[in-house]
């Protein structure tokens, strides 16, 4: 019997010890101590920017695709629904778009949270990086929120990391004008931290002019839109270069900021707009209306481009979009550029008490001249205002621009058909049910 | 008269009958139970090789007439061993024993690590023989467990073959954490998770099929809380037991050949619109949307349409993708032993097509399982199998650019080439054509499993044995898509990935056992187990090749990769207590604790007990006189077993490296900690009851179970404003409760003909109990998980009916609102069965023999997804093709049917026509089919003795040979989504092939 115990108490001990318990994981790192220098802070912002790359939101899939799928320039061309319901604005809050973009964006908010909120509380690191790495990551923070309070209105906001499920608890939404204010107030904190230039893909103090051009613009604060925006104009870093330029090549002096992707992250945003015999699914494409803009030499000019037509007998107005358009799935997505800067000086100093007739058609005109277009002129202020509309309309003919600005301008229910309460999305179901302070919009 | 006494005097007479041209020797004699010396009655004696034969009367004697002395007498008994004896002197009256061990309640059953009389056990065990899983065509023996087992669901999910099979055991306990059951091969755990890591729409592997169903010698199915709970941590789904052949001690080899021959085609497939079928519903949508009649879409060319509808061409490119798929099985055994050796060598080779072009599967099998004793007190032991399975695989399901989608969802409205010959492409689809050419997705199966462990044996009664296990399970994808399909533009891409697992086991156990004869037995045990598992996997992708010539990713211009490692350990304790007294009460109890590496250090250890008693009613002195009830037993049980099947490391708060920007590293936040992390754990009790009747002729098992599990480890939804959407917490509650029931008969047994049938039936009702957040499952949400609601629940639009007048769809207002929004969707149905079951009937005449299994489900719903996509009513344009049934719309005022108009706008509600969630397209998936029959006929053994056989029989097998349904589609037994997250949605029936039906001829050989 002693035998017996021994022989099991040796093989126990071979085969059995509570180390074999503790065990770490390859692929990723446990919570504690991933943030500890500046080397791992850039890393973890280099997530953020990443978190902003992603399907659901500005890698288009999602996000993107749901704003211009709702404007009147891009149409439904595809198989799945729950883009169509875009397009006929008949969206149920458990459209799957709204979750992922939702969740997605909020991702992005964490993520800056956490680099913000641990690299603060780093001691091993220059007090200029650390401002600096704070400051980029508190702006995309400030453009995950704006983008929220634009699409859905009134929207939680919050300001610490996460680091338990019910931290949160209690965070209501925060109405949307005041979620702009927050946004310029935090811009504005952090500018002076940034670099003041930068490549393309980051954040500096220029990007941060373009994106407070872009919030007061929305906010109707004109005089302060156009001195941010003429900030950037007259940054000469940037310049308008030729329309087909932009999107083909990346990191044109156009962008101010442009979202960069590799073969090792990709752009799977192409593939929805691509023709089939491109490999791609046409999950949509220009609209009929548009294309006859794009492809007026009065309207479109050079931006025709924008667009191929695959038509045939049996499938007459069939349009391919081109501004996303690599096989090679590394289409950069384009956040700031300056075309936008010109049209909303342009804008505001239309809109503005006195108005500047003669410097808006300037603006205007710079735009216009780009594409090839011939001079515009008026002395309306209603009539000015109409053709800077139209030319955001066709300049970002494939962007989301035109579906906020028709939202911004009150425009979409007259324009589009749609009652009030469909400017704005639904609150995905899914999140209603999980969080108990979320109110959803009027209407759904 | 009782029924066994008129069953005992058919037999009389019949063995009467053929005792009548015998010659006049006479022999009289007595079979007793060997154990209990009581009297068998009704027991079969055969003088062997002649048609003599008798049967024992009510104190077990009988009397034959033998025509040579010796004579060898064969006896059989339903439930006992058979026995032959040779009787020398007919003036002896013959004493036969029959060997208890095969007695109904004394047969041993194997709980994992204990070995008890059936009469003491207190669980719920079924056994499988492996010859009864044989007849069902099919590439594991999972799909041939179906309609096999109470209490077993089993689901195929495509009609490809080596694709996964939905399987549980007892409903299904978990959400998030795992459902599948423990598959234990030969004592060591086998990995049952799919390697598959390019998606391919929906269909996944089923690794079972590694496997060759042909070395299996039984498979047992452990169910209650006393057989599943010693295995503590993984227990809570069942646990299926498979023991594979070994050789038997002193006899001469034996060489066993088989191989068969089969072809397999689909039973139906779907009924597409015609081309001008589909121009009348795009008009019709056109006109309906309140756009100009004048302008619609196909009218005369020379108005500038695109023709009228009936000048529409129809293509078919169903007829293109299917066709008539040859299957071929070879297998080969050689099995033997000597006093001290046994051993079992197998090969097998097996080649099934799918009856959709460009699937196939092959699989080479090889196993060696050997026992030695090396002395009185030592017995070493292996078990080993390789196996290497090539798979021929193309997209399916969810997957435009996939075969059947291709086939079946495309336009027939379409010319599928070009002007010039070329292949045309339409939408989101590929052309059928040229993925059929091109096609060039290949997946190579590596599983090695061995096994070794020594027995000591201490001292009478005790022994201590030490296993030692692995399984090891290599899956290498690789997929290119050449310049001729839509996803190799513009220069092609190729994928290659390869992915391992492996499972390490030791175990130790002490054994004892003390019969203090008469009347009390004592057996325990006490164990150790350790278990570690691997799993790592690389992706290359890469992109720009040179040519169509070259397929290595060498010869990529852009590669991009991936990989991906994971590790898990589980470190267990378990004792074991069995008593019985008088062979008629026993109690049994177990423990079992597991420590698991993926919860956090506080919670790491889980305790799951159980205990069990059963009482043998007919053993009491009371049942002495009973003639009808031969063994009667009654038993209960209740114990807890555990969940942990997690992802390795879902407790922590991680960071990856996935958040690469501009080429840089990057850390990204992936998951919320949960520190508090523990066990789920299913309670479970059991009350059955068995019975042996009519001279156990009859054979009746009952039970129900009630199992309940808390502490659900679930992906938890949590508010999104935390930046995650879920976190993996101990939340919710899920009830699973039924009945059971298994009936065996000999409806006749005689020397020519024997007749036996067995019919099971099982009744599962799952529920969720509690669940603080309702949240829904797949794209389009399809399956809610709510309170209150069973697993698998869908979650749609009620249509109530197709308003007469309008022709719009009318769905529920829930919440009276007058609009039809999210808040209206409710549960309308779920995929789970009310019944399933199984009939199977085996007779033998002579040398035929005849089998044949049919299994049925009832009250299971399917989502119909093809119907959802093609009864579109012009939502989805040209390219999409229409089904059949689409033309059953409504037309006009006063049509009755629940198709509403073709109409692509939405209705004043706010709901939509066509495109919608709507109950419309959820059936009733109930079905019974001839899931196997097969015909066999063994050659006489003096013709075949000639040629140096012992014994060869030839058969012809069909698989899926009817089924009754009423489903619309083309097989209710599908699952487009067994590779989504947890198998969560189950009963979608969305672009993949139906079961085939299979004929096969095969001859098998003893040497």
């Amino acid at each position: 019997m002693r035998n017996t115990i021994n022989i099991l108490l040796i093989a126990a001990a071979l085969t059995s010890c509570e180390n074999a318990l503790e065990l770490e994981p390859f692929d990723a790192v446990s919570d504690a101590g991933v943030i500890v220098n500046e080397k791992s802070a850039t890393k973890a912002l280099n997530g953020a920017y990443h978190q902003l790359t992603t399907d659901e939101y500005y890698g288009g899939r999602y996000f993107l695709a749901g704003a211009y799928l709702s404007s009147d320039n891009v149409t439904w061309t595809g198989s799945l629904n729950y883009y169509y319901d875009f397009d006929i604005h008949s969206i149920a809050s458990d459209n799957q778009l709204l979750k992922y973009s939702w969740n997605g964006i909020y991702a992005t908010v964490n993520q800056a949270n956490q680099v913000i909120d641990r690299t603060n509380s780093l001691t091993n690191i220059s007090e200029e990086s650390k401002a600096r790495i704070v400051a980029e990551a508190t702006v995309i923070r400030a453009l995950a929120f704006f983008d929220l309070a634009r699409t859905w209105g009134n929207v939680p906001l919050v300001y610490e990391a996460t680091t338990s499920p019910t931290q949160f608890d209690g965070v209501k939404q925060t109405a949307q004008k005041e979620v702009y204010k927050a946004i310029v107030s935090d811009l504005l904190s952090v500018k002076d931290n940034l670099s003041e230039t930068s490549d393309n893909n980051h954040i500096n103090q220029s990007t941060v002019d373009a994106f407070l051009a872009r919030v007061y613009l929305y906010q109707e604060e004109w005089e302060k839109a156009e001195a941010s925006a003429t900030a950037v104009i007259s940054n000469k870093n940037y310049a308008l270069v030729d329309y087909n330029t932009f999107y083909n090549i990346s990191n044109s002096k156009e962008s101010i900021w442009e979202l960069a992707y590799s073969a090792a992250n990709t752009n799977q945003h192409s593939q929805f707009w691509r023709s089939p015999s491109d490999g791609g699914r046409r999950e949509w494409a220009p609209s009929k209306e548009l294309v006859e803009l794009l492809s007026n030499p009065e309207i479109g000019g050079t931006r025709a481009a924008l667009y191929s037509d695959i038509s045939t007998s049996q499938e007459p107005d069939k349009y391919v979009g081109k501004l996303y358009h690599r096989p090679t799935n590394d289409d950069p997505a384009y956040i700031f550029r300056l075309a936008e800067q010109y049209l909303i000086r342009a804008e505001a100093r239309a809109k503005k008490a006195s108005p500047d007739i003669e410097g808006s058609l300037a603006d205007l005109n710079a735009i216009r001249a780009r594409a090839e277009v011939p001079v515009y002129t008026t002395n309306s202020v209603e009539e000015l205002i109409s053709a800077i509309e139209l030319e955001n309309r066709v300049e970002f003919a494939l962007e989301v621009n035109r579906w906020y600005d028709l939202v911004r301008t009150g425009k979409a229910t007259k324009v589009l058909g749609i009652p009030q309460h469909k400017t704005l999305f639904p609150i995905p179901y899914s999140d209603i049910s999980a969080d108990k302070d979320l109110k959803q919009n009027e209407g759904y | 008269m009782s029924i066994s006494k008129i069953l005992i005097a058919a037999t009389v007479w019949i063995a009467a009958i053929g005792g009548a041209y015998a010659q006049k020797t006479t022999l009289n004699g007595k079979v007793t139970d060997g154990a209990t010396g009581e009297p068998i009655i009704g027991a079969t004696v055969v003088e062997a090789n002649t048609v003599n034969a008798a049967a024992t009367d009510f104190d077990g004697n009988f009397t034959i007439t033998v025509k040579n002395i010796p004579a060898t007498l064969t006896v059989d008994f339903v439930g006992y061993r058979h026995q032959e004896v040779k009787v020398y002197d007919p003036e002896e009256e013959v004493e036969i024993y029959l060997s208890d061990n095969a007695d109904l309640l004394s047969e041993v059953v194997v709980t994992g690590y204990s070995q008890v009389k059936r009469s003491s056990f207190t669980g719920a065990v079924n056994s499988v023989d492996g010859k009864d899983l044989k007849a069902t065509a099919a590439t594991s023996f999972t799909e041939q467990l179906q309609g096999q087992s109470a209490g077993l669901i089993v689901t195929g999910s495509s009609g490809a073959p080596g694709s996964g099979v939905f399987l549980r055991l007892r409903g299904s306990t978990s959400i998030n954490a795992g459902n599948d059951p423990l598959y234990i091969i030969d004592g060591i755990p086998f990995n049952s998770q799919s390697l598959q890591t390019i998606s391919i729409g929906g269909q996944t592997t089923n690794p079972l099929s590694d496997i060759n169903p042909n070395d299996i010698e039984k498979v047992e199915i452990l169910k209650d809380a006393t057989a599943t709970a010693i295995y503590g941590s993984r227990g809570a789904n069942g646990v299926i037991l498979i023991t594979t052949k070994r050789g038997e001690k002193e006899t001469a080899t034996k060489i066993n050949v088989t191989a068969e021959y089969g072809l397999a085609k689909a039973a139906k497939l779907w009924n597409l619109a015609t081309g001008p079928e589909t121009a009348q519903i795009i008009n019709e949508a056109w006109i309906n949307d309140g756009k100009d009649p004048n302008l619609v879409p196909y009218r005369s060319k020379s108005e500038g349409g695109l023709g009228t509808p009936q000048e529409q061409p129809t293509y078919n490119r169903i007829d293109v993708l299917f066709r008539t798929a040859k299957q071929q099985n070879y297998s080969a055994s050689i099995s033997g032993g000597n006093k001290n050796t046994t051993y079992f060598l197998g090969v097998d080779f097996n080649s099934q097509e799918a009856i959709v072009k460009t699937q196939d599967f092959q699989r080479f099998g090889f196993r060696f399982n050997l026992d030695h004793e090396i002395n009185k007190y030592v017995t070493i032991s292996t078990s080993n199998a390789l196996s290497r399975t090539r798979r021929s695989l193309s997209r399916t399901a969810n997957s435009p650019k996939g075969i059947l989608q291709a086939a079946v969802h495309q336009s027939t409205i379409l010319n599928p080439f070009n002007e010039d010959g070329s292949y045309a492409r339409y939408g989101i689809f590929d052309n059928i054509y040229a993925i059929i050419e091109n096609n060039n997705h290949h997946a190579y199966g590596l599983r090695d499993i061995n096994n070794i462990n020594i027995k000591f044996k201490l001292a009478e009664g005790l022994s201590f044995k030490s296993s030692y296990g692995i399984d090891y399970n290599d899956y290498h994808e690789k997929r290119y898509f050449n310049t001729e399909l839509a996803d190799g533009q513009p220069d092609g891409s190729a994928t290659d990935a390869r992915t391992s697992n492996y499972t390490f086991t030791a175990e130790q156990l002490l054994n004892f056992y003390k019969d203090f004869t008469p009347n009390q037995f004592f057996s325990a045990f006490l164990g150790n187990s350790v278990q570690k598992n691997g799993y790592a996997t690389t992706t290359i992708n890469g992109s720009g090749f040179p040519s169509d010539s070259f397929e290595e990713l060498g010869a990529a211009s852009v590669t991009s990769s991936s990989t991906s490692k994971s590790r898990s350990s589980l470190i267990s304790w378990f004792l074991g207590l069995n008593y019985s007294l008088f062979d008629r009460y026993s109690l049994e109890a177990n423990v079992r604790a597991d420590a698991s590496s993926r919860f956090g250090s506080n919670n790491r250890w889980g305790v799951f007990p159980s205990v069990g008693a059963a009482w043998v009613v007919s053993k009491e002195a009371f049942a002495a006189g009973w003639t009808s009830i031969n063994a009667l037993k009654v038993k209960g049980s209740i114990g807890l077993t555990g969940n942990q099947s997690i992802d390795d490391f879902a407790s922590r708060g991680l960071w990856d490296g996935s958040g690469v920007y501009n080429d840089q590293a990057g850390l990204l936040h992936t998951q919320l900690a949960n520190d508090d992390l523990k066990w789920e754990t299913t309670r479970q009790w059991n009350i059955g009851i068995e019975t042996g009747l009519l001279n156990n002729r009859l054979s009746v098992e009952f039970n129900y179970y009630n199992k309940y599990t808390t502490d659900l480890l679930l992906e938890t939804p949590i508010p999104a404003k935390t930046g995650f959407s879920s976190i993996y917490s101990n939340l919710g509650e899920i009830s699973n409760k039924g009945i059971e029931l298994q009936i065996s008969s000999t409806n006749i047994k005689n020397e020519d003909f024997e007749w036996t049938s067995s019919f099971n039936i099982t009744h599962n009702s799952n529920k969720i109990e509690k669940l603080p957040v309702a949240f829904s499952q797949y794209d389009r949400d399809w399956v809610l998980l709510e309170e209150g609601k069973p697993l698998y629940s869908f979650w749609l639009y009620k249509q109530l009916r197709v308003d007469p007048q309008t022709g719009d769809a009318v769905y529920e207002d829930v919440n009276h609102d007058g609009k039809i929004n999210t808040a209206d969707r409710q549960i309308v149905g779920d995929a789970w069965p009310d019944f399933t079951g199984g009939l199977r009937n085996t007779l033998k005449y002579k040398n035929l023999d005849l089998s044949f299994l049919i299994n049925f489900s009832v009250g299971n719903d399917v989502f119909n997804m093809n119907r959802f996509f093609q009864e579109h009513g012009g939502v989805r344009g040209t390219n999409w093709g229409l089904w059949e049934g689409q033309m059953d719309r409504w037309t006009k005022p006063g049509d009755i049917t629940d198709i509403p108009r073709a109409k692509t706008i939405a209705n004043a509600d706010g709901s939509q026509n066509n495109g919608f969630q709507s109950s419309r397209f959820l059936e009733d998936g109930s079905f019974a089919r001839i899931k196997s029959l097969s015909l066999g006929y063994t050659l006489p053994k003096n013709a075949v003795a000639k040629a140096g056989f012992e014994n060869v029989r030839v058969y012809f097998n069909v698989t899926n040979l009817v089924t009754w349904t009423g489903y619309s589609g083309a097989d209710p037994e599908t699952n487009a989504a067994s590779d989504y997250s947890h198998s969560t949605v189950q009963g979608l029936d969305f672009a993949l092939p139906p079961q085939p039906r299979t004929f096969s001829f095969g001859i098998s050989a003893n040497l």
